[in-house]
């Protein structure tokens, strides 16, 4: 073997967490926030992070600074809630994918508004974004989409991997 | 203003058109009552509110009917339009024509 491979992230010990996914979570309070993110790091397999303000400027910036791998933002439905419905998501996420292109986004959508799946399955088919969930999400979907986010990171990975070869 | 910037620009008015329920798959699914007005689900056949028989037609059905509309993805065009604005399918021709400036 030589001394001279390179070093493949260690699948446990104290070098695994640099492989794990960055899973950003942006709710419709700062409480419910906090609440998502600590569900997170007790479900494991990722690391979590709080994005307390919803505006969209904020979580561009706090997405693109910590370089978030996925990103979980809740809507709000509610009568007289413009910024949080589902095309206000959509424009967050055009963002954050045009800043970090391996970025994947999901949207938590409340339960009882059948009018909005429409919107919803448009945005999947044109790849605004990468999938939704209504009602609570479960711990089930959230490691299902955290698979997704790992097989992308490494798909991601080995594209930057063939380019940095082919370059002289 | 890029490739990216348009497409995704495009994409969102879509959804926002959707969402806000002016877009053609939103209006498939309603129908129109004729005695008070309220939008049904397309699959019910008398008024949630009123209970007076709803027509056969979809609200998209009589939009299309007063609309030239893209065989693609549904949405209204203007007569004169070759490509539609929204998904780029080439349109096909109308009865339409154009008036000819006649010489005075």
């Amino acid at each position: 073997m030589s001394l001279f491979r390179k070093r493949e992230p260690p699948a446990s010990g104290p070098g695994a967490e640099q492989a794990l996914p960055r899973a950003a979570a942006c709710f419709t309070t700062p409480a419910m926030t906090r609440r998502a993110a600590d569900w997170l790091g007790n479900l494991g397999g990722c690391r979590p992070l709080g994005i307390l303000s919803d505006d969209y400027d904020d979580v561009v910036w706090q997405c693109t600074a910590e370089r978030a791998d996925l990103l979980l933002l809740e809507l709000d439905f509610s009568n007289g809630v413009e910024d949080k419905d589902v095309s206000s998501r959509c424009d967050i996420a055009v963002e954050v994918r045009r800043k970090l292109p391996n970025c994947r986004v999901y949207l938590v959508c409340e339960d009882g508004h059948p009018e909005k799946l429409a919107a919803l399955d448009k945005a999947v088919e044109l790849k605004l974004i990468d999938g939704y969930c209504i009602g609570d999400l479960s711990a089930q979907q959230m490691r299902i989409w955290l698979e997704e986010t790992a097989e992308s990171m490494k798909a991601a990975k080995r594209r930057s991997s063939k380019l940095g070869k082919e370059e002289p | 203003m890029t490739e990216y910037d348009l497409r995704t620009r495009r994409a969102l008015r879509q959804v926002t058109l959707l969402e806000f329920g002016f877009g053609p798959e939103t209006m498939r699914r309603c129908k129109l009552c004729p005695e008070c007005g309220r939008a049904n689900p397309a699959q019910d056949t008398h008024c949630t509110d009123c209970g007076a028989v709803l027509p056969e037609k979809t609200l998209y059905d009589f939009y299309l009917s007063r609309h030239r509309c893209c065989p693609g993805c549904g949405v209204a065009v203007t007569d004169y339009a070759v490509y539609c604005p929204e998904c780029g399918t080439r349109l096909p021709k109308t009865g339409v024509t154009r008036r000819k400036e006649t010489a005075v």
